[in-house]
Parts: C-alpha cells; sequence; structure tokens
C-alpha cells in the first residue's frame, strides 16, 4: 500500500467485510475534500450503500469516522460519527458520540472504518497500532455493554482499550439500539446498534500508541490555548460545567422556564410542583460525585452520579441529560429521580437511545390511558401516567423483545401501525425518528430544524438556539437578514438559519468538534474562521470560511439526495406530527403557543430557497448540485427521476 | 498525590540549604477537581515529540468506575517542562487540577553555596 505523509488525519481506513471474515487497509486520501467524520461517511454510505435494502441486510454499509482534528488538544475534538442506513426512516442516520473512542481510534493508525457483510457468528473487531484482526465474541453475546466492555478488556489484558458495543437491544434489533462508548456515552440515532447487531459484529475494541503528526504544531497549540481561554471564559461553558445540560435546559432548570415534552407532547407545560422534584440541584445535592469529560473537552457537560440501587449495589450512573430528564421525566409524567437514575443506567447497558425509547414508551402510555391498550396487551402493567416502575420494566422488555416490549422495539411508527385504531396520530416522530424534544410549539426555527433533519427528527442539524441566546438585533440582521430570526414567536429568517446551520454543523461533525465549543451554544464560540486556521495548523489544507461553508453544504445535500433515493422523502414529511400544530401550551412563559400552518411552511419556503431545492416536492433542483460540483449525485437522483430540473 | 507545601520564608529556605536540601519544582495533581479529558496526556506527549502522542506522556489519568474518580499519575519522566513558563500540562488544563508547588528534595549543593 502506497501511503504519503498525512497530517491531521491518520492517513488510513480499514474496510471489514464480515461474510468473508478479512480487513484490508487502505489509504483515505481520496476522500479528504470531504474532511472526514461524517463529510466521508456520508459519502461512501451514499456510493457503496445499495437503495431497495433493508437497514439490516448484510448489504447495509456502517461508516464510523473521527474527523482530522480528533486526538489533538483542539477544544472538544473528540467525536466519532457513524452513519448507517436509519432503521427507522429507511433514509440516512448520522449518530454522533463522544467519549475517547474516536482519538483513540486516530492512535491506532486509522481515520474511518467501513462495515459490510454479515458474520457467520458473532464477532468482535479488535483495532491495534494499524492492524485489524475479527475475533469471536461467542463469549460477548448476550452480555450487557458494561460486561462486554469488562470483558473484552479482561481477555486483552489492556485497561486502556476504549469499546464501543451494543447490548442486548443491538443483538435483538431493536429500532431504538444504539452504540455505546466508554460505558455511558451513546451513538443513539437511527437504530444503529441494529445494524450492527444484523452483522453480528457485538464490538470495536481500538487502542492505539501511534503518534499523530500536525503540520504547524506551535500554530495549534498556540491558537488551542486562545480557543480554550475563550471557552472557559464563555457563559455557556461555565453554565454547562456547573449545571450540565440538565441544569441548562432541562426540566426545572436555571430559568425553569423551557418548556419540555410532557406527556408524550400532550403539552410543553409541566407545572412547577412536578418539575422541582426533577431539577438538578437536587440529583447534585443528593448523588453527584464529579464530572466527567470526552477527550480534550474543557467544558465537561456530563455529571457522575453514585446512588445505592436496589437489587443492583452502588451505581454510578453517567448520560443523566436533559433529554434523560425530559424523556423519562416529564414525558412520562414521572416525578422520581431515582427512577430516572435507574432508568438511564438501564438504557446505558442494555444499549437504547434515550430519545426512542422515551417516544415510544409515551405511546404506550398515551395508548394505555385512552384505552387501547389494556392490562392483557401489558401483561399486567400498569402505563398510567407517573408509573415509573412500569417504565423500568419497559425498557427491559424492549430490549429483550418480551411481552409489550416486542411490539415497542418496532419503534414508534411500525407498532402504531400495528395497533391501529387512531393510535398513528400519537407516534411522536419525523420521519419515523422518534422525538423527544422541547420547546417545538414555542421556538418555531426550533421546530423547523427537528422537522427537516436529515436523520430524521433530530435538533442536532438545522435546529438553532440563537432563538434563546440572545443575538443582538443587528448581527441577527447581517447573518439572516431580519432581527426576527431571534425571536421565538417569529417565523422569519428561520429559514435561512436552518439551512446555515445545517451546513455549519455539517463541518463542525466532519472535522470531530463537539458542538458545544462552537457559536451554535454561544455566539462568543468558536465559528468557522476558528475552524479554518485549526484545520490550517493541524492538516496544512488553507480552506477558506466561505468555502467550509459550501464543504459543509454539499455534505448535507449528500444526504438529503440519500433519503430521497433511499427513502422517498418529499416536503410532505418535512412538516412534523400534527399535534405541534394543534394542542397550544396549556400554561407558564410560553401558554397558547403552537405552530401554525401558514407560518410553517412560509418557513419551509425559505428554507428549501435557501438551500435552493424545489418548493412543491422539497427534491434538490440540478443547479443547485450543479453549484456544490455534485455530478454523481446529480446522476443518481436524474436517472430515479427524483431531482427538478428548472425552466428559467 | 503530592500535597501543596505551605510557603516558607527565606530564613528557613536558607536552613533547609544548610542541611544540604533544596527546593524542586513539581507538577501538584489535585484528582478530585479532575474531570478525565486526557488534554494534559496529549499536551506533554507533544512537548516532548511534537506531535500528539499521549503515549510518550509523563501524566497519566486513569478513571476508577468504582467511586467515579480519576487519578492523576505523575510519572519519573516528568522534568516540569524546563523550557517553558508553564509546563505544557498545566497551561491546557481548563479545570485547574495541575499547578506548579515546590517539595522538598534531597541534592547535591551546587557551586554558588
Amino acid at each position: 500500500m502506497q501511503e504519503t505523509p498525512c497530517f491531521g488525519w491518520a492517513g488510513r481506513m480499514v474496510r471489514v467485510h464480515l461474510t468473508e471474515m478479512k480487513c484490508e487497509v487502505e489509504p483515505i486520501n481520496p476522500y479528504l475534500s470531504f474532511l472526514g467524520g461524517r463529510g466521508l461517511s456520508d459519502w461512501i454510505l451514499f456510493k457503496e450503500c445499495p437503495s431497495g435494502i433493508k437497514p439490516t441486510d448484510p448489504q447495509s454499509i456502517i461508516a464510523l469516522g473521527a474527523g482530522p482534528l480528533v486526538g489533538t488538544f483542539a477544544p472538544g475534538a473528540s467525536r466519532l460519527n457513524v452513519s448507517t442506513k436509519n432503521v427507522l426512516t429507511h433514509g440516512i442516520s448520522t449518530a454522533n458520540v463522544g467519549g475517547h473512542f474516536g482519538a483513540e481510534l486516530k492512535y491506532a493508525g486509522f481515520d474511518q472504518i467501513v462495515t459490510e457483510g454479515k458474520a457467520p457468528f458473532p464477532v468482535y473487531l479488535w483495532i491495534q497500532n494499524g492492524r485489524a484482526e475479527i475475533r469471536n465474541a461467542g463469549e460477548l453475546w448476550g452480555k450487557t455493554t458494561w460486561q462486554t466492555e469488562e470483558t473484552i478488556k479482561k481477555e486483552l489484558q489492556d485497561q486502556k482499550i476504549r469499546v464501543a458495543c451494543i447490548g442486548p437491544a443491538g443483538e435483538n434489533l431493536c429500532a431504538q439500539a444504539c452504540l455505546i462508548v466508554d460505558k455511558a456515552r451513546a451513538a443513539g440515532w437511527g437504530g444503529c446498534g441494529a445494524v450492527f447487531g444484523s452483522k453480528n459484529l457485538k464490538a470495536i475494541a481500538v487502542r492505539g500508541t501511534m503518534p499523530l503528526n500536525v503540520f504547524d504544531p506551535d500554530g495549534l497549540w498556540s491558537h488551542t490555548l486562545k480557543l480554550r481561554e475563550r471557552i472557559s471564559r464563555s457563559r455557556a461553558s461555565e453554565i454547562l460545567y456547573r449545571y450540565g445540560t440538565h441544569g441548562a435546559y432541562g426540566v426545572g432548570g436555571p430559568l425553569g422556564t423551557t418548556p419540555q415534552g410532557v406527556r408524550n407532547h400532550q403539552d410543553e407545560y409541566w407545572p412547577a410542583e412536578k418539575g422541582m422534584a426533577l431539577r438538578e440541584i437536587v440529583f447534585r445535592e443528593k448523588w453527584e460525585v464529579g464530572r466527567t469529560a470526552c477527550f480534550s473537552c474543557p467544558c465537561s457537560c456530563t455529571h457522575l452520579y453514585k446512588f445505592p440501587a436496589k437489587d443492583f449495589g452502588s451505581l454510578i450512573v453517567e448520560g443523566v441529560h436533559t433529554n434523560t430528564v425530559r424523556g423519562l421525566g416529564s414525558n412520562l409524567d414521572i416525578t422520581d429521580p431515582e427512577a430516572i437514575l435507574l432508568g438511564q443506567s438501564l438504557i446505558n447497558q442494555l444499549g437504547l437511545n434515550t430519545d426512542g425509547v422515551a417516544s415510544v414508551l409515551g405511546w404506550a402510555y398515551e395508548a394505555y390511558e385512552r384505552g387501547l391498550l389494556t392490562r392483557e396487551d401489558t401483561d399486567g402493567l400498569d402505563l398510567r401516567w407517573g408509573n415509573a416502575q412500569a417504565m423500568l420494566t419497559l425498557l427491559e422488555q424492549i430490549a429483550y423483545r418480551k411481552g409489550l416490549g416486542d411490539l415497542l422495539a418496532r419503534g414508534v411508527k411500525e407498532a402504531s401501525r400495528i395497533l391501529g385504531r387512531g393510535s398513528e396520530a400519537f407516534a411522536m416522530h419525523v420521519k419515523g425518528q422518534e422525538m423527544n424534544e422541547q420547546t417545538v410549539r414555542s421556538h418555531k426555527g426550533w421546530a423547523l430544524g427537528i422537522f427537516t433533519s436529515t436523520r430524521g427528527a433530530g435538533h442536532l442539524n438545522g435546529a438553532s438556539l440563537i432563538e434563546r441566546l440572545g443575538m443582538k438585533p443587528e448581527r441577527a440582521k447581517a447573518l439572516f437578514g431580519t432581527e426576527a430570526v431571534a425571536r421565538p414567536e417569529s417565523y422569519e429568517g428561520k429559514g435561512k438559519a436552518t439551512a446555515w446551520f445545517e451546513s455549519f454543523k455539517s463541518v463542525v461533525d466532519s472535522l470531530g468538534l463537539c458542538y458545544y465549543m462552537t457559536l451554535w451554544i454561544d455566539l462568543e464560540l468558536l465559528g468557522l474562521e476558528d475552524m479554518a486556521i485549526l484545520i490550517e495548523s493541524a492538516t496544512g489544507k488553507k480552506i477558506a470560511a466561505q468555502e467550509l461553508l459550501t464543504i459543509g453544504e454539499r455534505i448535507y445535500n449528500i444526504e438529503k439526495a440519500f433519503n430521497t433515493l433511499h427513502a422517498g422523502f418529499t416536503r410532505e414529511d418535512d412538516m412534523g406530527p400534527k399535534r405541534f400544530y394543534e394542542t397550544p401550551i396549556s400554561g407558564g412563559p410560553f401558554a397558547g403557543a403552537s405552530l401554525e400552518l401558514q407560518g410553517y411552511n412560509s418557513m419551509l419556503d425559505e428554507y428549501y430557497l435557501a438551500h435552493g431545492w424545489d418548493l412543491a416536492s422539497g427534491w434538490q433542483t440540478s443547479s443547485c448540485l450543479d453549484r456544490l460540483g455534485l455530478e454523481e449525485v446529480k446522476e443518481r437522483l436524474a436517472q430515479a427521476g427524483k431531482s427538478v430540473r428548472e425552466t428559467s | 498525590m503530592i500535597q501543596v507545601d505551605p510557603p516558607i520564608s527565606y530564613q528557613a529556605i536558607l536552613s533547609i540549604r544548610r542541611k544540604g536540601l533544596m527546593l524542586k519544582e513539581v507538577i501538584v495533581s489535585q484528582s478530585s477537581l479532575c474531570t478525565g479529558c486526557r488534554a494534559c496526556e496529549v499536551a506533554c506527549g507533544f512537548h516532548r515529540t511534537m506531535r500528539m502522542d499521549p503515549s510518550r506522556s509523563s501524566i497519566e489519568i486513569e478513571k476508577d468506575e468504582t467511586v467515579g474518580k480519576f487519578h492523576i499519575h505523575l510519572l519519573e519522566s516528568c522534568d516540569v517542562c524546563p523550557d517553558l513558563e508553564v509546563p505544557a500540562c498545566i497551561e491546557i488544563c481548563d479545570v485547574r487540577a495541575l499547578s506548579l508547588g515546590r517539595k522538598f528534595a534531597q541534592c547535591e549543593l551546587g557551586d554558588k553555596e
């Protein structure tokens, strides 16, 4: 293999052919125009994953990648992207996870792992210093994620190994199965754990002691120190460090006014007397033992809680974020903080996605309350709002596909289709991907970002926080053409902002940075100019800020095309659940807020125009794809008759 | 963990030197503040090799999963970055788990004495 010296990038990818049980190492040079991480993974998926297959078929592809900054001391350079065909939407899924796995992969000499086929028996992948080996995982099959990690470390006799693995949920092909890294961090989206399970791939273990070269070491060092100081001084970083995402945005947060999904999104107002029981300070004062950070992260948003749990001894729980407390709390009307901790612990061990199970549990509880599910269907479980024990039981039932869990493990869209009787109307999903959200009715741009996300129902693409950041009117106008973009209730400028953030965050994911280091969370933090400097000093490649944004747009358009080709989405799929239009928020500072159809459609028009997509179908236009230089994408869409040629 | 010594007076320093002891700078760690991000490992490896290479670091972070805390191990090879005003690991530690301190060390007295 011909290798050219690489800076920032490790320079290699490993292709794992599971059916043939062999690994091949390739240089990644031909792909570098997609930066790495999400960009590179998406392109490989677009090129190589055949349409017309199920996400869990052997031909399906898993592309994992760590971007060019991962493994350096750039702030928050830890992220690993996992692109697969989405089990819930049949479009694309770009799951993303922090922890230390991504950096270790780079030190082991690889930027990407591309997996296809199906192993004849359970296996795991062992990657160490430029070599990859497929090993028997017979002993690991059936084990939880925690047991899997411990067993692998013991077997290979190295405690410094980093493990990404699936739990029972992935083995049993649950639609909510995810990949767990470092025992508590989840690449949660799109049922990627089920794709691993379908391939008999239990885990990937990495360990590396290979140095990573950077182009301008002194430049990277001095720029990193400046950025770290900026981050340390920022308000967002301080709040995340002190209170975590739970305190910053969650139920009963410092302001106590952020609307949260309540009882399966029937409402977004949870009375203070309930919210108080789950405030962050309750968890902190009773159980917090420390904070923990992903690799090279200055803000450490994750808090560690230690508590005595019945039947479990003393548990250390990590990964209790705002979505946990909402999804297992207000979403189910549960006010017992210990049940929330125990629930998150089970979710981590079983390898489930918090948002996914929260959504499907909300649907089950509501169906029970409406009499569509009875005690007979639930094997005696009483799914009335607020029943914490039933939630814990169902988490296990989902992962092991027992009882009602077998229905719920199919995903909320499919489960509601099977049950029928009008339950489809309260299955909360976008494009099939389950949702567990906040501020959908009150913050219009946030809603648009969630509904248009290529991964389905995700607030981590175009949904922007500028409606909450107090952006100065003049800055808002300069960036998005109107001051109204910073006002939650307005529909103006949101389309442009959403399209901009979709491209921006495609860049962030492709470099391997965490969003909490960027202007997404705080306008004073890293923007494209800062990233351009980081890229140049790490890789030697000079890419201007504007050009970076175009690369981001290109990546997002690849995902959009994947969705059109594989799942056939159109404008209708970008509208979101009807509930958000029909039932307003019942109380609190945003009482009465709901989405209005006309207003939403005007945002959607602005959004399509900002991207250069067709207003009627929502499809990409040939001029948009020409502008981005995506010739191959254009051809594939044209062959399928799913792009629009403008007649001007 | 190395304990931070309290500041000492000039007289005390003279007394220490007469006894053949000298003050030596060391990295002082406060593991209760450590969040396990390992930026210090990368910074240390970088200072030694100009590459991203935590395997060459003189500092190691270990997570204790039974209590949810991190241990900071300073290895013998740590030279406290004599060429830098602030050692690299301290410079990059945003949670201030590392700082510069002094400890008494038995040493040869130099010509100046």
